[in-house]
């Protein structure tokens, strides 16, 4: 009897409850397309260098309207050489005749520009090379990806470097490994590399390129060459440029095209669009053909990027409707955050939401600070205050309360794996471990102090609980992909058996850093469970291809003096410093993304070239903040907490309904498990009970990675196996759901605190206990409508079964998605 | 109402058949229309674009379109083929794209061509062959066998080309790499892999001796039979075909095809006695033919990677096979039972060669290692490092020794306990493969870059090299007549140069001869004048004599002159004393006339004295131009002296040069006899071939008459 009341009632709570749920109000009007006259026009590149007889360079010509939407002219916009002896023109292409310097003028729309050109070596024929030429075919044509031919045993017989991080390798397993299958000098067009990749024989692969094509010339003129290797060091690629910089395209089926220029360490430049591989990151707003033309499609923005060697460049494209007219609203911006959030809707012509109300915002600041509601006395205290600047005031408030530290110490805690490992990290050291960090925490230590204190400790794992870090990971190459991971951001792991294929890293990048972690020494102390760490001075990282011992080097830095130096040591000052470029940038992020459910890069910890900021002005000023603060990670949290972005509504407006990612309205984030168990705790009025915590310590403050619940584990609970920000699982799941609605927690611990019962007992009026549960569990007062359901309900029982009802009400709260979710 | 319209087609098709039966040539394009069927039309398609994955070996998705009875059947979604409506089946929706998932996957769409071919055959019923032919055409049937494993040296004259095509199937701008070598056992006869075709050349001349056109593509494996008399040649075109196909080594003759893989064939082998022939590539499988009909006897599918190499024992009982993984074994060669596993090698094995006997099995691999392998129970006798960075070809020697070559671009010769004998000079890359010459004890290897060196085994002297890419005869036969043109200039050159030293020689024998004879006249007349000036010093002294007997007579008359005149003073002086005395008087008279008479004797007597002057004079200056004479002709006779001496010097040499001119003229007459010779000899090559290409044609139209007139 009493599940199937249960149920019912649940299912009409739902749909009470569910009436919350963001619905989109009204958006702007459109109208039609204004006049076509463009406010300037771009010219890319700047200027044109061609070198030698086979080097060609296309130029692209962008109209920019008024409105910021931009349209490739370059095929209507009129082109006249200076000097039309020296270069030749074929369409957007421009290739070498004889030497000297010319200009290109360029007219369109009433716009011109000049940009020069010089030419040399109009006469020189480069001789081909096998690294310039011929790897980056293998590239484009995607022979050497990770399910083709790079795959670890190659495909099919033949095996080429992953991304081709070993072209000496993939030379010789060209021409020497099987010295008479894969090449034949005696007839180029019949060898198996060139029947296979050009379709003219079965290939598992297909057809990858034309015969008579770009990449299909380039294979024969490199075997009737003699399949040459490349003598002495080839100029490496310093630089890959992508143009045009940025797009705002107007409606579907707009196209951009794209040119990729790189630059060599010779000093030499090349139009590479041809030998670019072409990705977005979002075709759904923004597609990009293998040639190098981004069509637009649904309204969104897209990061259109092109690799070439190690190097992968992005640009930002936005999509609007076709003749889209946007105002952007009048909106306050409390500080610098709001400015740059606005800034970057504005570009994307989404209005952000309303401020939220301070109901919503009492609950979403609590939560998020310090991982509990408010309690009853909190909520009328702020609700009855008349401060204009309130909102600001609890901030601060809540940021001097001891939970603050606790949900950082948590953070930080899984962040640095702390917990117990059989047979290596025992629970002493463990909780050691956990005292040093919520000593820092609470003392409000500077975070490049707490990092470069952690990072460059010796001594043994009792003694000084920092060194855990080198105990809870013992293997030099992870030890230094976690460094990455965490204080970084970056996931580097790809960079160990090849150069990285998003990203900027290349093998050697990931060897030198590992070098900094080689010389750690480990021995034992006098407790069996402890463990010495020092400086052991000696011990090499070398190079799995050919062996090279690798110099220390900062990620994406210089290579410093680490001779007779504790290289840890040397590491710390610059990564906890503002000489690494991404240390505060990527704290900022983390905490960024703790108060929005989602980083400015996301996820926080893969920081990459093909994974942009969504606002990399935004993110650069927190850095900047951060730096400023001196690493106070607290004055950053009251920048975030007070912006207006913050604040904002989960109600979406019509511009904003189809994104998520630029903070123009706030996201509905389910709770964590720990402080959703705090939740529920505080509301049913129980007390939780674990390992070596006394009875009523919230799940926040366990300190052991390995403890944990039925319940926490099924709301994600970090295992902190490793530093990934994946370790926290928020996604909502049916486990979840039928935990909360058949499992033990809600049931035993309503049981448990009994809170009807108690205040029946007290003899309050069913009203006041409605109104005490609403406020404990959602911030706010049920509505009249609310009220006026319930008593539909109670009226129409025995009020012997009112306790029963209001149970069931209270349930059906607790099992709401507006209890569950931060809104 | 499609199908309707079809069978109109097919009506009106057959009306074209009717009429083309009158008029064959000008319907026969229609009479191809008609007759689209899965041997001639289908199967090559599906070779080419599906055979990767649908066929027997790998039937991906249980489908496998390599054989029609397979095609109709299916595969893992059923029967794909449903005869007489393409619009119906399965496989062809799937490569018309009509339906996913589309075939063939990651290519484009099949050109329309090739669907309307492949919808066609559907819709004509899916016929297997042409209908006027409907069982098979069996391959003809094939008699290479012999009675037993030949043991030893053939009788009679061992197997060497007779009258052989020279025109090479093709010449490449560049060489590639040599894939593949192989020696006679019993005749001076190397064959070399080249491009399209398969070079013989006589490994103690070096000349090319014929030409094996093998269209089909690169030749990897070049076996001769144990005889010698047959040339097994293996290879394909990469991912497309391969096959073995039996050459008749005296008239170069294609005797059989067997084998019809997807992949080129990397390893095969013919059995000693002729009957089977193995083959296995990139699908891991060792399949073995019966030469007769070229049908499959069996096949093994124990290796885990492409095989590499195959050998059958020369006593015809075992074959071994060996993989890219480094795995080796043996089977029972007439039934491909397991004999014996051969574990050891760490990496591919690339070559395999039985000794004679039979009794020991060499295996050379990347692994840098030649092992050699005993029968009775599988055991490796030896094992040695053959090549730093990899063993890429071994060769027994009929005599047992042991030739390899390797990544260390070296060539070697070992024998059994793996000693090295020789180390012949390494090329400038990889060497790639390696055979040694029983006949001419002569060892033959060639390199990544296509240079092929044969070497003395013995010296390991470079004999020379042999291309595996020769011209074709037009251009030999410029070059030979721009050699015989050379040579004869040269020729004239020499000659020219020979009759201009002996004219030297001759000069300055003329000249010392002239210096002789001066040498002689001089001489003789530095006598003559020597005498005369004895005579004359004899003149003058006779003179001087006589002068100095008319000084003294001057003198001596004088004195007397001087005591007459006294005595005349005194006779004077006594006549005038005593005037009177005529006595005195005429002692007076008579002194005077002493002292007259003295004083005209001493007139006469100087004038003796004048004479004898004048004459001493004159015989003293004769003496002077006598003495002068001499001079002049010793003189003389020293330079001529001089001259004969160094004319004697060099006449030896010039002597010499002649001699040398001459013969180096013989030599460049015998030149271009040899240049002629060569001329000759690629001149009758071309006339050879074109008298062939004649024939050939001559015997297409016999045929095709014959074939007509039995229609």
């Amino acid at each position: 009897m009493k599940s199937r009341l249960r149920l019912v009632s649940c299912i009409a709570w739902f749909c009470v409850l569910g009436s919350f749920v963001p619905h989109a109000s009204n958006g702007f009007g459109q109208d039609q397309a204004a006049a076509p006259t463009p406010a300037s026009i771009r010219v890319y590149p700047s200027e044109i260098k061609l070198n030698t007889s086979r080097d060609r360079q296309s130029f692209i010509v962008q109209a920019v309207f008024a409105d910021g939407i931009t349209q490739d002219a370059t095929a209507q916009a009129t082109v006249t050489l200076a000097n039309a002896a020296l270069v030749r023109q074929e369409g957007n292409m421009l290739y070498p005749v004889a030497d000297g310097a010319t200009e290109l003028k360029i007219e369109y729309a009433g716009h011109s520009t000049t940009i020069p050109i010089v030419v040399e070596q109009a006469a020189v024929d480069r001789p081909i090379s096998f690294r310039l030429d011929v790897m980056p075919v293998f590239m484009k044509s995607g022979c050497n990806m990770g399910s083709c031919h790079g795959a670890a045993r190659g495909k099919d017989g033949f095996r080429l470097s992953l991304f081709g991080f070993d072209p000496e390798g993939d030379h010789f397993r060209l021409t020497r490994e099987n010295s008479t299958r894969r090449i034949n000098l005696a007839l180029p067009n019949e060898c198996l590399m060139v029947e296979k990749a050009a379709g003219k024989v079965p290939h598992t692969g297909g057809k990858r390129f034309e015969e008579g094509s770009e990449y299909y010339n380039t294979l024969i003129r490199w075997l009737e060459a003699g399949a040459p290797n490349d003598q002495g060091e080839v100029p490496k690629v310093v630089k890959v440029e992508l143009y045009p910089e940025n797009g705002v395209l107007d409606g579907e089926g707009s196209e951009q095209k794209l040119s990729v220029r790189a630059t060599y360490a010779d000093g030499t430049d090349r139009d590479v669009t041809s030998l670019a591989y072409f990705m977005t990151n979002n075709d759904n707003s923004a597609g990009v053909t293998q040639e190098g033309v981004v069509t637009a499609a649904n309204r969104g923005e897209a990061f259109i990027m092109a690799r070439f060697g190690t190097h992968t460049v992005g640009r930002q494209y936005i999509v609007l409707p076709k003749g889209l007219q946007f105002q952007f609203p009048e909106t306050p911006e409390n500080n610098y955050i709001d400015a740059l959030v606005n800034a970057k809707l504005r570009k994307l012509r989404i209005a952000p939401s309303e401020l939220c109300t301070d109901e919503a915002f009492l609950r979403r600041v609590y939560l998020d600070i310090v991982g509990v509601p408010p309690t009853v006395e909190e909520f009328d205290r702020f609700m009855a205050g008349a401060e204009p600047n309130k909102r600001d005031l609890l901030v601060d408030e809540l940021l001097e309360r001891k939970e603050f530290v606790e949900i950082w110490v948590m953070k930080w805690a899984e962040l640095l794996q702390i917990r117990e490992v059989p047979n290596r990290v025992s629970y002493k050291s463990a909780i050691r471990y956990y005292n040093w960090l919520q000593d820092k925490i609470a003392n409000n230590v500077p975070l490049d102090k707490m990092v470069q204190e952690l990072l460059a400790s010796n001594g043994g794992t009792f003694a000084n609980a920092a060194t855990n870090y080198y105990q809870n990971e013992t293997d030099t190459l992870k030890t230094a992909e976690n460094v990455a991971q965490v204080f970084m951001g970056m996931r580097i792991q790809c960079a160990q058996c090849h150069n990285h294929p998003f990203d900027q890293w290349t093998m050697d990048d990931y060897y030198s850093f590992s070098a900094f972690f080689s010389q750690i020494g480990r021995k034992g102390g006098e407790d069996p469970r402890e463990l010495i760490i020092f400086n052991s001075g000696g011990g090499e990282v070398t190079h799995p291809v050919g062996g090279r011992v690798m110099p220390p080097k900062f990620l994406g830095g210089d290579v410093p003096d680490v001779a007779g130096k504790d290289r840890r040591d040397v590491l710390v000052k610059w990564l906890a410093s503002k000489d690494n470029p991404y240390f505060a940038k990527n704290l900022s992020n983390i905490v960024w993304a703790h108060f929005f459910g989602r980083g400015i890069i996301e996820p926080v910890d893969d920081v990459r070239v093909s994974n942009p900021a969504v606002n990399p002005e935004l993110l650069e000023e927190l850095g900047n903040k951060f730096t400023e603060y001196d690493y106070d990670f607290k004055k950053l949290v009251r920048d975030i907490c007070t912006s207006r972005t913050y604040q904002l509504s989960t109600q979406s407006n019509e511009s904003n309904a189809s994104d998520e990612a630029n903070f123009a309205r706030a996201q509905l984030r389910r709770l964590r498990a720990e402080v959703l168990l705090d939740c529920i705790s505080q509301v049913t009025l129980t007390k939780n009970k674990f390992p070596g915590l006394p009875l009523g310590a919230r799940a926040v403050q366990i300190a052991n990675g390995n403890t944990s619940t039925y319940f926490l584990t099924t709301f994600g609970r970090a295992t902190r196996e490793s530093v990934c920000s994946c370790e926290v699982k928020m996604e909502p799941n049916l486990s979840q759901a039928l935990h909360l609605l058949n499992g033990e927690t809600i049931n035993q611990k309503m049981k448990q605190g009994n809170l009807i019962g108690l205040r029946l007992q007290e003899g309050k009026p069913w009203q006041d206990i409605m109104t005490e549960m609403y406020i404990a569990a959602f911030s706010r007062k049920p509505t009249e409508k609310e009220i006026a359901a319930i008593n539909e309900i109670l009226s129409s029982v025995d009020a012997a079964q009112h306790p029963q009802v209001l149970e069931d009400i209270f349930w059906a709260v607790l099992n709401s998605r507006e209890f569950v979710f931060n809104h | 109402m499609l199908i309707s319209i079809r069978s109109i087609c097919r009506m009106v098709s057959c009306g074209v058949i009717l009429l083309a039966t009158c008029s064959a040539s000008a319907f026969a394009q229609e009479k191809a229309d008609e007759k689209i069927t899965y041997d001639d039309h289908v199967k090559p398609i599906f070779r080419e674009k599906c055979g990767s994955c649908h066929n027997t070996d790998k039937k991906t998705a249980g489908l496998d379109l390599m054989s029609y009875t397979a095609a109709m059947q299916g595969g893992g979604s059923g029967v794909v083929i449903e005869a007489g409506d393409s619009s119906a089946s399965y496989l062809y929706d799937v490569v018309a794209h009509i339906s996913e998932p589309y075939m063939p996957p990651n290519s484009e769409k099949l050109p329309n061509e090739t669907l309307a071919i492949l919808a066609k055959w559907i819709d004509g019923g899916a016929l297997e062959n042409s209908g006027s032919k409907p069982i098979a055409r069996k391959k003809p049937k094939v008699s290479l066998s012999l009675t037993g494993a030949p043991t030893g040296r053939p009788e009679g004259d061992p197997p060497m080309p007779g009258p052989m095509l020279l025109e090479p199937v093709m010449t490449t701008t560049h060489r590639g790499a040599v894939t593949a070598l192989a020696t006679s056992p019993w005749a001076p006869l190397a064959a070399v892999a080249g491009q399209k075709q398969v070079l013989l050349y006589n490994t103690k001349t070096l000349e090319l001796v014929g030409v094996l056109p093998f269209p089909e593509g690169t030749p990897h494996v070049l076996k001769f039979s144990r005889n010698g008399s047959l040339l097994l040649v293996a290879g394909g075109r990469g991912a497309y075909q391969g096959l073995v196909v039996l050459f008749d080594i005296k008239t170069g003759e294609r005797i059989t095809e067997i084998g019809d893989e997807l992949d080129t064939v990397l390893a095969a082998d013919i059995s000693a006695d002729q009957t089977l022939v193995a083959l296995g590539g990139t699908s891991k499988i060792v399949k073995v033919y019966k030469i007769e009909d070229g049908q499959l006897l069996y096949e093994v599918k124990k290796h885990t990677e492409w095989i590499y190499a195959l050998a059958f024992s020369p006593d015809n009982v075992l074959l071994a096979s060996a993989d890219r993984n480094g795995g080796l074994i043996v089977w029972e060669g007439i039934n491909g039972r397991e004999f014996l596993v051969l574990a050891g090698h760490g990496a591919a094995i690339n070559g395999l060669s039985w000794r004679v006997d039979s009794n020991l099995l060499a295996s050379c691999s990347e692994d840098t290692s030649i092992r050699l392998w005993e029968m009775e129970n599988g055991s490796m006798v030896k094992n040695w490092g053959a090549h730093s960075g990899g063993c890429t070809s071994v060769e027994f020697a009929l005599d047992g020794r042991i030739a390899s070559c390797g990544r260390d671009r070296l060539t070697q010769l070992w024998n059994q306990d793996g000693a090295q004998i020789k180390a012949y000079d390494a090329f400038s890359d990889l060497a790639l493969q390696v055979t040694f010459c029983d006949e001419a004890n002569r060892i033959i290897a060639g390199d990544w870059t296509g240079t092929i060196r044969v070497w003395d085994a013995a010296e390991g002297t470079l004999v020379g090299e042999l291309d595996s890419n020769p011209p074709r005869i037009a251009d030999r036969i410029t070059s030979a007549t721009q050699a015989v043109e050379a040579s004869k200039m040269q020729h004239a050159t020499f000659v020219a140069a020979a009759e201009a030293a002996q004219t030297a020689a001759n000069t300055i024998q003329t000249q010392l001869d002239a210096a002789n004879k001066a040498v002689t006249d001089n001489q003789t007349l530095l006598d003559t004048a020597k005498a005369k000036v004895g005579e004359q010093q004899k003149a003058v002294e006779t003179a001087a004599a006589a002068k100095a007997a008319a000084d003294k007579a001057v003198a001596d008359g004088e004195a007397e002159l001087v005591t007459l005149n006294e005595a005349l003073t005194k006779a004077k002086e006594a006549a005038a004393n005593d005037a009177n005395n005529a006595d005195l008087a005429k002692a007076a008279e008579e002194a005077q006339k002493q002292v007259d008479a003295k004083t005209a004797a001493i007139v006469e007597a100087k004038k003796v004295v004048e004479t004898a002057a004048t004459d001493l004079k004159t015989a003293q200056d004769q003496l002077a131009v006598h003495q002068k004479e001499v001079e002049t002709y010793t003189a003389n006779v020293d330079t001529a002296q001089k001259q004969v001496v160094t004319l004697t010097e060099s006449l030896k040499p010039a002597v010499e040069a002649a001699a040398a001119a001459k013969t180096a003229a013989d030599t460049a007459a015998q030149a271009v006899t040899a240049a002629e010779a060569k001329l000759k000899h690629w001149q009758d090559a071309l006339a050879f071939a074109e008298q062939a290409k004649v024939q050939a044609s001559a015997a297409a139209v016999e045929a095709n008459e014959t074939a007509d007139s039995s229609k």
